[in-house]
């Protein structure tokens, strides 16, 4: 089964820290989780978000580099 | 047929180990323990098994009888009835350096504990981890949740108010400082993340 979420990956925890400020800034639900195991990322923190708020996201972040988005399963 | 086990001196899992293989070949078995853990851990077999339990106290030791019908066939591990543990989170931030990565830390760590299938017994809040338990917190749902598990939650009162937040906590108990030394006492492992 699918779930309702997609995670957004980054390079570096300071990436993190970037992208949390500006979705904070905003009324987008997000919560900051460790990257599950079954994915690979440099860095081991990773935001989870609906993915209804894929598009929504991808725009607020757009100027944070190397940003990978993956759906969970 | 009643098979007789002296099991003192022996350590968890031994006599709940022997007392299985008892079981295996006997309705019945009594076992003599020398400790109260090991009387514990046998009528937690006791109870996965359906098993009657019965325990004497008798000198220093303990006997104990278990009898049932059918086959040893439930589960049993030392994990399961291991003692309380208790998470403390002593500030917002997960280990001490760099705060802003503390911060993020915490809240995967504390939506990591609701994630995993062994949940601990207590989470206890106190000096700045307090505000970790305020309604607008980003952690508040997930601690939400894990109260909902059955998790118990145990904040300072006195830290609630020094931190002006006494209006804000959304869950848990508002505790003070006898609780908690006696939840620290009691517990079998305490975790400071």
């Amino acid at each position: 089964m699918k779930s309702d979420y997609s995670v957004a990956l980054f390079q570096n925890v300071s990436s993190v820290l970037k992208a949390e400020k500006k979705l904070k800034a905003t009324d987008v639900k997000f919560k900051i989780i460790p990257v599950p195991k079954s994915i690979s990322s440099d860095c081991g923190l990773c935001i989870r978000f609906l993915i209804q708020n894929n598009d929504k996201i991808r725009m607020l972040l757009n100027d944070i580099e190397n940003i990978e988005y993956r759906d969970l399963n | 047929m009643t098979k007789q086990i002296d099991a003192r001196g022996l350590q968890c899992p031994q006599p709940v180990v022997l007392a299985k293989k008892g079981l295996l070949e006997f309705n019945e078995i009594t076992i003599i323990v020398d400790n109260e853990i090991a009387g514990k851990n046998l009528e937690k077999l006791a109870k996965s098994l359906n098993a009657e339990f019965e325990i004497k106290n008798i000198d220093e030791n303990f006997e104990i009888k278990i009898s049932q019908d059918g086959n040893a066939s439930g589960d049993y591990s030392c994990k399961i009835i291991s003692g309380k543990t208790v998470i403390v989170f002593k500030s917002e931030f997960m280990g001490s350096g760099d705060n802003e990565l503390g911060r993020l830390l915490m809240k995967a760590y504390i939506h990591t504990i609701g994630e995993t299938n062994i949940k601990p017994d207590m989470l206890v809040f106190y000096n700045a981890g307090v505000k970790l338990t305020v309604n607008n917190s980003d952690t508040v749902d997930d601690l939400k949740s894990l109260q909902n598990a059955g998790v118990k939650i145990i904040i300072c009162g006195t830290c609630v108010k020094f931190y002006n937040l006494k209006n804000d906590i959304g869950l848990g108990d508002v505790s003070n400082m006898y609780d908690i030394s006696n939840i620290l006492l009691e517990a079998d492992k305490i975790i400071y993340p």
